[in-house]
C-alpha cells in the first residue's frame, strides 16, 4: 500500500503534472473549495490540539504541496441530515467558489431516511452548486464501527456508497471515495476512528486518509480500484431463489476498468461471462448453469489502467441459495460443522431462553436451554460438511 | 392508551456495570416527565440503558451486536425492542425484546417464522398498558423490506402475517396509534420507483388493510408520525417543497378512512416530526429545525391547528424530552448528555 503510495506520488511529479492546475503565473488567485458536510466534515473526533479540525485545512495543506493554490472552507455542520442540508446550502454558495465537496448521508441513516431520499437530496444540493457555477464532487461517507447503535454491519451505509457512486457517474461529476479508503483501502478501518462512546467519527489518522482521497481525486492521482455498484443477491440474502442471476455494476473515476483482467469469481472459481459498458462503468450479469446449491460467494477480481494498477480481489456477496440445509450443529450456516460452530456455542452453554446469552441457533435440540445435550448434537457432526 | 413512537439513537451513555441482564437502578434528582411516556434509551448497544418516566435508570447488559431502537411503556412495566445477530446466516439479524418490570428483565422470544435474512425497525404496539403487537421491517436487503406484524396473546406471539411485500425499494420509518375505536393505524415511508411516499393501513381484529398512500405528489414525503386524537388521528411528516427547495413538516387528519389535504405545520427547514405526550385535548409535535438549526414543539388541536409554538438552537442531534415547566415556558432535555433549555412559548400567529 506505501509502495503503491509512492509510486502513485512519484507519477504524478514526473507524468501527470500537466493535469493540474500550474503554480505561479498559471494560477494567481486560490481555488476556493467548499467542503460541505456533517460533523464528519466539520472534524468531530479529532485531535483536539488541532486548531482547525477535520479534513478540510489537511487538504488545503495538501493541495497547496502538489502545486495548487487552495483556500478549503470548513462548510461542515454538526448534526445535519441532507434534508437539512438543503436549507443552508443556498447561504454557503452565495459567496461562490470552484468546487463543492459534498460529503453528507451519516445522519439520515439514523433518522430513517431511505437511500432514494437521500441520493435526491445529494443531487439537488450537487446542482445548486454547479448552477452556481461550481465544479460539485460527492464524496461517499466512511463506514461506522461496528458496535454502532444503528448499522453496525455497514450495510446501509454500503448501499448508500453504490448509490452515491451511480449518482455521481450517472451525472459526470467526480467522486471522492472515503467509505472504499477506510472500509477497504485499509487492514483494520477501525483504528482510523476515535472510539469509546463515539461510533462514527473519525480520529485525526482518520482524517488524514480522507483529505488524501480528495486531494487525489482533485489533482488527478489515481489511487483508487474499480468500486462496487449494488450488488445482487445482496451479501447475506437468504432463501435466494435457485436461479436467480449475479449482477452488479463496477464503477472506476480515476483511468477506467481495465476490462481484459476484470473477472467475476463464483465460489472462488473465474467464470465467463460478458462486460458490458464502457471503462468507466461495466455491468456484469452471470446466470447460473445449474440452479445455486448451498452457499454462494460472489467475488471480483479487476484493476484500473493507471500506473501502476490499483486491483480488487475480494469477496462481494455471499448468500444461501433456497432450500439449502444445514447438519444439525452448523451454527454458523457455513456448510460445515466444525470449531467455528463449537465457539458460537460456548458462550451460550449454559443459558436458558430468558439469558441474554441465549442463542437459539446453539439450542440445537429445542429444549431452551444450551447444554451438554446441544454439545452432544454438535460432536455428532463434527467435520461433517452440507455441501 | 399509552404512548408508542419509536426511540431514537441517542449517544452513549453508560453509568454502571451490570452483569448479563442485571440491572442498575439509580432514583435520580431529575423532573419527572408524563408517566405515561416511553422510556428513553439513554445507550443503545453493549450496557443498555434507559430512563424511565419515574426518572429512575436502568442498563442491562446486551447480546454481543444487538441494539435497542425503540420502547414502551406498560402498564406494569415497559417494553424494550431492537435487533441481534440471528446466527444461522452471515450477517442476518432478528428482533431482540426485553420486557421490564422493576429490577427483573426477561426476554421474549422473537415473533417465529423469520422469512429473509433481515429483521429491523421493531415498534411495540401497545394498547391500554398491554402489548398487543410488534410490527417491523423484514427483508433481504435494506431496499428490499416488506412490513409484517404479529400479535402478542399474553403468553406468546400469533404467527406474523405480512402487512406489505417488499416493493420497488425502501421500505422504512414505521409508526403507529390506537385509535379510540379500537383499530390500529401504521404508516410509513415507501418508494414506489419514483420518490418516497407514505402509506398506510389499518388494523381490525388482527386484520389489516391493504397499503395505501396517503400521498402520490412526486416529491419525497418521508418520516411519518402518527398519533390518535378524539375521532381519528393526525399524521405528520416531512415533505420536500419543491417551490421552497427545503423540507418541512406538513400534516394531514384523518376523517373516517380518508386523509385530508396536507397543510405545512412546520416552518420550512423543518423535518422529523413526532409526537410527544401532552395535556388531555392538545397534541405535541417535536420536529427539527433548520435556521436556526435546533428543535421546535408545536402544541396543537385535535384538528392540527396550532396554538402556539416554542424553539431552542442547537446541534444536539438526539431528540429531546418535552417538559412543560410553568404556563410560559417549555423544557427540552437532552437526559443522555444531561443538557436541559428552556423556550417561551410564542402564540401562533394568525393570518388575517
Amino acid at each position: 500500500m506505501i509502495r503503491k503510495r509512492l509510486l502513485a506520488t512519484f507519477a504524478l511529479a514526473l507524468g501527470s503534472a500537466a493535469l493540474l492546475p500550474q503554480p505561479g503565473a498559471a494560477q494567481t488567485t486560490p481555488k476556493r473549495y467548499i467542503a460541505f458536510g456533517d460533523s464528519i466534515t466539520f472534524g468531530i473526533g479529532d485531535d483536539p490540539n488541532r486548531a482547525n479540525p477535520g479534513y478540510p485545512p489537511r487538504l488545503e495543506q495538501l493541495l497547496n504541496s502538489r502545486g495548487v493554490s487552495a483556500t478549503v472552507i470548513n462548510a461542515g455542520l454538526s448534526g445535519e441530515d441532507t434534508a437539512g442540508a438543503l436549507s443552508r446550502v443556498n447561504r454557503v454558495l452565495q459567496d461562490g467558489g470552484d468546487f463543492f465537496l459534498l460529503m453528507e448521508g451519516t445522519n439520515d441513516i439514523n433518522e430513517k431516511v431511505s437511500r432514494e431520499t437521500t441520493l435526491f437530496n445529494l443531487d439537488q444540493l450537487a446542482a445548486r452548486a454547479e448552477a452556481k457555477g461550481l465544479q460539485a464532487v460527492h464524496g461517499t461517507v466512511p463506514p461506522r464501527l461496528p458496535s454502532a447503535n444503528y448499522d453496525g454491519n455497514n450495510h446501509i451505509t454500503a448501499d448508500l456508497a453504490a448509490g452515491v457512486r451511480e449518482l455521481a457517474f450517472s451525472k459526470q461529476r467526480r467522486l471522492a471515495d472515503p467509505f472504499e479508503a477506510f472500509f477497504h483501502g485499509t487492514a483494520d478501518f477501525t483504528l482510523l476512528y476515535t472510539g469509546g462512546s463515539d461510533k462514527l467519527h473519525p480520529n485525526a489518522a482518520g482524517y488524514d486518509l480522507m483529505a488524501r482521497v480528495f486531494a487525489d481525486v482533485l489533482t488527478n492521482v489515481d489511487t483508487m480500484p474499480p468500486v462496487t455498484g449494488v450488488v445482487n443477491p445482496a451479501d447475506g440474502e437468504t432463501n435466494v431463489p435457485n436461479t436467480t442471476p449475479v449482477s452488479l455494476a463496477l464503477y472506476d473515476f480515476g483511468a477506467g476498468i481495465d476490462l481484459a483482467n476484470t473477472k467475476l469469481l463464483i465460489n472462488g472459481q473465474q467464470v465467463d461471462t460478458p462486460l458490458t459498458g464502457s471503462t468507466k462503468k461495466v455491468e456484469i450479469s452471470y446466470a447460473p448453469p445449474q440452479p445455486w446449491l448451498g452457499i454462494i460467494t460472489v467475488g471480483i477480481h479487476t484493476r484500473d489502467t493507471a500506473t501502476p494498477p490499483n486491483t480488487v480481489d475480494r469477496t462481494l456477496s455471499t448468500f444461501i441459495a433456497a432450500g439449502t440445509t444445514f447438519l444439525p450443529g452448523d451454527i454458523d450456516r457455513n456448510g460445515r460443522v466444525d470449531g467455528f460452530d463449537l465457539l458460537l456455542l460456548a458462550p451460550a452453554f449454559g443459558a436458558r431462553r430468558s439469558d441474554a446469552n441465549f442463542r437459539l441457533t446453539a439450542d440445537l435440540n429445542g429444549d431452551g436451554v444450551v447444554d451438554g445435550l446441544d454439545l452432544a448434537i454438535l460432536a455428532s457432526n463434527f467435520g461433517h460438511s452440507t455441501f | 392508551m399509552a404512548a408508542v413512537r419509536p426511540a431514537p439513537p441517542s449517544p452513549g451513555f453508560f453509568f454502571g456495570l451490570a452483569p448479563a441482564l442485571a440491572l442498575v437502578c439509580a432514583a435520580l434528582p431529575l423532573a419527572a416527565a408524563a408517566a405515561d411516556r416511553a422510556p428513553v434509551l439513554l445507550a443503545t448497544t453493549g450496557e443498555a440503558a434507559l430512563e424511565l418516566a419515574s426518572g429512575e435508570r436502568i442498563s442491562a447488559r446486551l447480546p454481543q451486536g444487538a441494539a435497542l431502537e425503540a420502547t414502551a411503556s406498560l402498564a406494569a412495566g415497559w417494553l424494550a425492542a431492537g435487533t441481534q445477530p440471528a446466527g444461522d446466516a452471515p450477517g442476518a439479524r432478528d428482533l431482540l425484546l426485553l420486557a421490564g418490570e422493576g429490577r427483573t428483565v426477561s426476554v421474549l422470544p422473537a415473533p417465529p417464522g423469520r422469512a429473509a435474512a433481515l429483521r429491523r425497525e421493531p415498534l411495540p404496539l401497545v394498547d391500554d398498558g398491554r402489548l398487543a403487537g410488534l410490527v417491523w421491517l423484514e427483508g433481504e436487503a435494506s431496499t428490499s423490506f416488506g412490513v409484517r406484524f404479529a400479535a402478542w396473546n399474553g403468553a406468546g406471539w400469533e404467527a406474523p402475517q405480512t402487512i406489505a411485500p417488499p416493493g420497488p425499494g425502501s421500505q422504512l420509518a414505521l409508526t403507529a396509534a390506537r385509535l379510540h375505536d379500537g383499530s390500529w393505524l401504521l404508516a410509513w415511508s415507501a418508494y414506489d420507483g419514483h420518490d418516497d411516499e407514505i402509506v398506510w393501513s389499518r388494523g381490525r381484529n388482527g386484520m389489516w388493510s391493504r397499503p395505501q398512500r396517503v400521498t402520490d405528489n412526486g416529491v419525497p414525503d418521508i418520516t411519518p408520525a402518527l398519533t390518535a386524537t378524539g375521532d381519528g388521528a393526525l399524521l405528520a411528516w416531512t415533505r420536500y417543497d419543491a417551490a421552497l427547495g427545503q423540507y418541512r413538516v406538513v400534516v394531514s387528519r384523518l376523517s373516517g378512512d380518508r386523509w385530508m389535504s396536507a397543510a405545512p405545520a412546520g416552518p420550512p427547514g423543518s423535518r422529523f416530526p413526532t409526537f410527544e405526550p401532552a395535556s388531555a385535548g392538545k397534541v405535541r409535535m417535536l420536529y427539527r429545525i433548520a435556521a436556526p438549526q435546533g428543535w421546535e414543539v408545536a402544541e396543537m388541536d385535535a384538528t392540527g391547528r396550532i396554538g402556539r409554538r416554542a424553539a431552542v438552537a442547537g446541534t444536539e442531534r438526539a431528540r429531546p424530552l418535552v417538559i412543560s415547566n410553568s404556563d410560559g415556558e417549555v423544557a427540552f432535555r437532552w437526559p443522555a448528555a444531561g443538557t436541559e433549555r428552556t423556550a417561551a412559548w410564542k402564540p401562533e400567529e394568525r393570518k388575517p
